[in-house]
């Protein structure tokens, strides 16, 4: 008994061995990129960590062409001397064209490999990805990637872009009555800046958002907790307000900023026939900066600007959702809504009823303080 | 009659004999030892002869208490009755047999005889080369009584009985050891102690079958449950106050001669770590330190094992902002991760051990030696890693930090295996490892008692003083364990009302 | 073969280690899919079909605990040859017993898959079999104190898992219930039945009962353990359906498992790798328990030595274990043990109690006349 022990222990550490991925023979992929070349082969642009003594840098960049995403892998496989591995993927970029094609074909893979996270930020590139990735205006950040990475992340965490994970993807591409909706990344000067919101048919790409629009797209489907927005309000109405006239008469317009905006918003359907809806928001914010000098202690001022705001508010909102309809995308989950009171069937059943909803928006606004002066 | 007909038959071996015929055969029997001293006095009509090993005894008493009162008249006639009764000492003895003489006399006796008288005589008047009670060297604290254990089981026992000043103490004599017989105590407070416990301990006891016995720590291995296992099952202290706080909750101290650590049982898991210590601060701080104490073994286990792992096999879980600097300090190093922790383990290892062996002095030398510069040149010659050696010293840092020198020990042996099992098969064998050392944990006992305990079996009332410690205020059992006589230490003060602000 | 068990009092266990005992046993490798199988059929009613069954769970468990009340101290292998004579008796004795031997091969070859999906997409089969079955075999050896011990301290350690699904829960959305009750009660209920796999498992009770030492207390542990259980797979499931939108969850193998990849800490990026591998400290109560209920049912049916039966079921469920090649034959092997197990657990007792209750009447009746 002993013995046969001894001997079956033996034959599990002799043959019992798997693969071993030793980190400093990896190349550990970062961030990916995805376009569309003309004859329907993928080209992909990985960014990796591979580390050796002698190198300067430990961010090697390689692109490599193929018909499948995981092609792509082998082949770039033969372009590096190091064995590459998903685990560490924090961002994907899909080029446009790609986009516009339908990025379904690719995510597939990321979705399916228990490898990849799920809290991989999926973004498109208003051009080329390989564009993008291959900048190098980067700031102080220690490689593009990395760069790229933390001005996503931070920009999610102030609530100016919306959750876009691979998970979020999913989970709104799937989803019946709603559809994804991915930041794009741009180059100005050669640097990736964020400008536009990608709307989504599904996998596809069929229009753009300015990413300022992204915080009325927030405002109406979940709720701040320390949002920041910058309006332009009608001058002329606040004219007899002004304490003194240190104002540039050029303009037609008092730009107002509020900050920490903590919003609630109440969607509800008024009748699934007639495909109207109903909005409430609430919405508390604090005024950071005014461009004019105004009487902003007089409680009939404080009024004015609420009730300015509020419209404001619910001009735009109108017109993002036209935007919505005209694209037949629904970011905002109108569809789930319906969803609730007529089941459904498949995903195509709300995109031809989205251009026909009609959205009635009542916001309400309150502004707590002013900052420390009067 | 015939009793005495048999006694004289049975003593009519060697006794009556003459002093010359004494002398050769005691000689002889104790392979002629240059050490036995024999003198010999004439008083009266009988010669008297006194012997004795020359260090042995206490010289003091032999002169004051037993020549003086012999040679004090020259003309009496004495016999091994009168001086019973005359010399000033209790511990006499008559003896049958040469042989029973000669072991008396290895143990600090004094032979006297008195020419043709049918039994010798013997004093126990031993001087055995002790050191003085001195401070616990291996048991180091801070707070409280600062008092060791000797080797000595007369002083040792004069500690505990000036501790436990109550009548309920027993301490049983037993001798165990059939070349070299040891005396060795079991210690127990009649009143409290479980008397299951106390009858296993006896039984594992007298059921010994052994020559000689070196030291409590080797009694504790053979009257342990699982002689297969790493752990230590009975708790072995050099300090008195550690042992006597046991005893009072019920458990059952040994102690053996000769040695200067005791045994308590039965040991849990959780005794292992504790210390006097955390009795002695506030509660809340004693509750910090055990805890601490218990993090510090998982780390110490775990650790290395998980740095292996992550390194070998699963790069996803590496957060990003560490990813670069692993994998930056991990590109010079030429053997794989498993090889370089082994051996940065065995670095640490081979410090401690050189640090025990070697001399006080030298032995802090070492340690410096050791730490800083061999780490720091492991690093510049790319032999391991600089995370690594954090690692591997936060995981040595943590196994000291168990009070029990043996299951510090044991802790640092687990290691090895953990990060043998990482290194093959990554998180897997970590958990593996770690599965079956729970498993086994469950199977060891202290003498029926279970390890894991008061864990499991659970005991929720039994967690104050074992992983957490209570105010003294609101511990008022003994540990449900022990199974003692006496569950309840004192009755919980009823003065307990809610009171109002300002009431 | 005697009816009644009569247990030496240190082996007995109290009733309070029962609920650790059937819960761990009950969740393992059900508990990974569970959503997606209930989801398949109850849509965004799943959460009701997870009360319907354990509604019907606390009924059979009531029903096990009236049954063994008629005797003193016999569990089901006894009750069987006393209601059925012993040659049915035996047969249906060793019908439950390679039940429990099939339930193992499930969880063995669930968790081994789970393993090389996530972990290790190269590690052969037969290692992690070895790895799990050697465990198991050590701690079996230990008799019922240690496999108590065993449910107990792996249920500790693994509990805080539920708390790390803070993170899921801020991202569910309450639409994906919506409408209540939008299913049909058929498809409750066969969401319901599809459910049972992650819950079977409490029928060791009928088996474990001669063990308990406070039996007046076993029924009410065994309810805590069955509640404990459904309240787990409830949580579960709610927070899946809300976390996921419905076609992507029924895209999903093992949802629960999916659901810890956005878990993340500043020392360990990916939290469903140390999920997968603390998985094994899950899954191992359960085959410990299944396994020490098959050796102990052979060896009451047949009067074997546990200890070679022991290992001879090892050997087997090692070699049982590596001849299963894909998913396909596992899902259908598992819908089978599935099915067995619903009819063991969920419909047998209800069908054993009036027989029960009948035989004694009878019995009683003619100890009266007499």
């Amino acid at each position: 008994m002993k013995k046969l022990i001894c001997i079956l222990c033996v034959l599990v550490l002799l043959t019992g061995c798997v693969e071993r991925k030793y980190i400093e023979r990896l190349g550990i992929i970062t961030v990916i990129g995805y376009d569309l070349l003309e004859e329907g082969f993928l080209e992909g642009t990985l960014i990796f960590f591979q580390f050796d003594p002698n190198a300067n840098s430990v961010s090697q960049i390689i692109t490599s062409r193929a018909n499948s995403a995981k092609g792509i892998r082998q082949d770039a496989n033969l372009k590096s001397s190091k064995q590459l591995v998903s685990g560490q993927l924090r961002l994907a970029v899909f080029g446009s064209q790609l986009a516009e094609k339908g990025i379904m074909r690719v995510t597939d893979t990321l979705a399916r490999d228990a490898a990849v996270s799920d809290l991989l930020y999926m973004t498109i590139a208003e051009e080329d990805a390989k564009a993008i990735l291959s900048s190098n205006k980067m700031e102080d950040a220690a490689d593009i990637g990395n760069y790229l990475n933390s001005m996503i992340e931070k920009n999610i965490q102030n609530e100016v872009l919306p959750y876009s994970t691979l998970h979020q993807f999913q989970h709104d591409y799937y989803d019946l009555g709603r559809d994804p909706i991915l930041p794009m990344l741009n180059l100005e000067d050669g640097k990736p800046v964020l400008r536009h919101l990608a709307l989504m048919q599904d996998d596809r790409m069929v229009g753009k958002l300015p990413v300022k629009k992204g915080f009325y797209l927030k405002l109406i489907e979940s709720r701040f907790e320390a949002g920041h927005l910058e309006v332009g309000l009608p001058r002329e109405k606040f004219k007899p307000y002004f304490k003194s006239n240190r104002n540039h008469e050029e303009i037609d317009q008092m730009f107002v900023t509020f900050d920490e905006i903590k919003s609630k918003s109440q969607l509800v359907l008024n009748s699934p026939d007639s495909l109207s809806f109903n909005l409430d928001i609430t919405l508390e914010g604090r005024i950071l900066e005014i461009s004019d000098d105004l009487k902003i202690q007089d409680p009939k001022v404080v009024k004015l600007l609420e009730e300015e705001f509020a419209s404001l508010i619910e001009d735009e909102i109108k017109s993002v959702v036209e935007v919505f309809k005209e694209n037949q995308v629904d970011p905002i989950g109108f569809g789930q809504i319906y969803n609730k009171e007529r089941p459904l069937k498949e995903k195509g059943e709300w995109r031809k009823l989205m251009s026909d909803i009609s959205v009635d928006t009542n916001v309400k606004t309150r502004i707590v303080r002013h900052g420390i002066i009067k | 009659m015939r009793r005495s007909v048999q006694k004289k038959k049975k003593a009519s071996d060697t006794f009556p004999c003459t002093i010359e015929e004494l002398k050769k055969q005691l000689s002889s029997m104790l392979q002629d030892s240059p050490d036995l001293n024999f003198s010999t006095y004439t008083l009266g009509q009988k010669r008297i002869i006194v012997f004795y090993f020359t260090y042995q005894i206490n010289k003091e008493q032999l002169h004051r208490s037993i020549l003086d009162t012999l040679l004090a008249s020259q003309d009496k006639t004495w016999d091994a009755k009168m001086i019973q009764n005359e010399v000033p000492l209790a511990s006499s003895t008559l003896h049958d047999t040469l042989i029973s003489v000669a072991k008396e006399l290895i143990q600090g006796g004094v032979g006297i005889y008195v020419e043709e008288d049918e039994q010798p005589l013997t004093y126990y008047i031993p001087e055995q080369a002790r050191r003085a009670v001195s401070r616990a060297e291996n048991e180091s604290l801070v707070l409280g009584p600062q008092i060791a254990f000797t080797e000595s089981m007369v002083t040792n026992l004069n500690i505990i009985r000036w501790r436990l000043d109550t009548p309920e103490l027993k301490t049983e004599k037993l001798i165990i050891g059939k070349e070299i017989p040891t005396e060795i105590r079991i210690v127990y407070l009649k009143n409290i102690s479980n008397d299951d416990l106390v009858n296993t301990v006896r039984q594992r006891l007298e059921d010994l079958d052994v020559n000689d016995v070196m030291d409590s720590n080797v009694v504790a291995q053979l009257i342990e449950d699982r002689s297969t296992s790493i752990f230590p099952q009975l708790l072995t202290t050099e300090l008195p106050d550690r042992f006597c706080n046991s005893i009072i909750n019920g458990k059952v101290g040994i102690m053996v001669d000769k040695s200067p650590t005791v045994l308590i049982t039965p040991a849990t898991l959780f005794s292992f770590l504790e210390s006097t210590e955390d009795i002695y601060f506030r509660w809340n701080i004693g509750t910090f330190l055990r805890i601490m104490r218990l993090v510090a073994m998982f780390l110490s286990i775990l650790l290395t094992p998980a740095y292996v792992a992550a390194l070998s096999f699963h790069v996803e879980v590496i957060p990003s902002s560490l990813l670069v600097s692993l994998g930056q300090s991990r590109a010079n190093v030429p053997f794989p991760p498993v090889f370089e922790a082994l051996l940065l383990e065995l670095l640490i290892e081979l410090l401690r051990e050189a640090g025990a062996r070697l001399p006080t002095k030298v032995g802090q030398t070492m340690g410096i030696v050791g730490g800083i510069v061999l780490g720091q040149a492991a690093v510049k010659a790319g032999f391991t890693s600089n995370i690594l050696i954090i690692v591997v010293a936060l995981s040595a840092l943590a196994s000291f930090t168990a009070p029990s020198y043996m299951m510090g020990g044991a802790i640092r042996v687990i290691r090895f295996p953990m990060i043998i099992l990482s290194g093959l098969w990554g998180l897997l064998g970590i958990f593996l490892g770690l599965s079956f050392l729970i498993i086994h944990l469950l199977k060891v006992s202290s003498l029926g008692t279970p390890y894991l305990s008061p864990l499991y079996p659970f005991h929720f009332a039994d967690l104050d003083n074992s992983i957490v410690r209570l105010p003294w205020s609101r511990s008022n059992r003994r540990p449900t364990v022990n199974e003692t006589k006496k569950p309840v230490k004192f009755s919980q003060k009823e003065a307990k009302k809610k009171r109002d602000i300002d009431e | 073969m005697k009816i009644q068990l009569q247990v030496p009092v240190g082996l007995q266990i109290k009733a309070f280690y029962l609920f650790f005992l059937i819960h761990t046993v009950q969740v393992g490798s059900g508990i990974m899919g569970v959503s997606t199988h209930v989801y398949s059929q109850a849509k965004q009613d799943a959460w009701i079909s997870i009360i319907v069954a354990g509604i019907w769970m606390s009924i059979s468990v009531f029903c096990m605990s009236r049954i063994l009340q008629q005797y003193e101290s016999a569990d089901l292998p006894g009750i069987q040859v006393d209601i059925f004579g012993r040659i049915i008796g035996k047969f249906l004795g060793t019908v439950a017993a390679l039940y429990f031997f099939g339930f193992m091969i499930t969880l063995l070859l669930n968790y081994i898959e789970v393993v090389q999906v996530f972990l290790f997409p190269t590690i052969p089969t037969w290692l992690v079999c070895f790895f799990l079955l050697s465990l198991v075999v050590y701690a079996v050896l230990g008799g019922i104190r240690v496999i108590v011990g065993v449910s107990f301290l792996f249920f500790v350690g693994t509990v805080w898992l539920l708390a790390v699904l803070y993170k899921p829960i801020t991202l569910m959305e309450w639409n994906h219930f919506l409408p209540i009750m939008g299913t049909s009660y058929t498809d409750i209920i066969k969401g319901a039945y599809k459910s049972t796999y992650s819950l079977i498992g409490f029928e060791a009770l009928l088996f474990v009962y001669p063990y308990v030492q406070n039996k007046q207390k076993a029924h009410l542990a065994a309810q805590q353990a069955v509640w404990g259980t459904t309240i787990l797979t409830l949580a579960v499931v709610v927070i899946t359906i809300g976390y996921f939108s419905g076609p992507q969850l029924e895209r999903l193998i093992w949802p629960t498992l999916s659901m810890f990849k956005i878990i993340q800490f500043s020392f360990a990026e990916r939290f469903d790798i140390i999920a997968v591998g603390l998985w094994m400290m899950v899954i191992l109560p359960n085959m410990v328990t299944a396994m020490w209920l098959c050796t102990h049912t052979f060896k009451r049916i047949y009067g074997l030595r546990q200890k070679q039966v022991l290992y001879m079921l090892a050997a087997l469920l090692f070699l049982g274990t590596i001849l299963f090649q894909d998913r396909l034959q596992i899902n259908y092997f598992t819908d089978m043990v599935a099915t067995l197990g619903f009819y063991i657990a969920f419909v047998y007792p209800l069908v054993l109690l009036p027989i029960v209750l009948l035989k004694n009447y009878i019995r009683r009746k003619r100890g009266t006349s007499q």
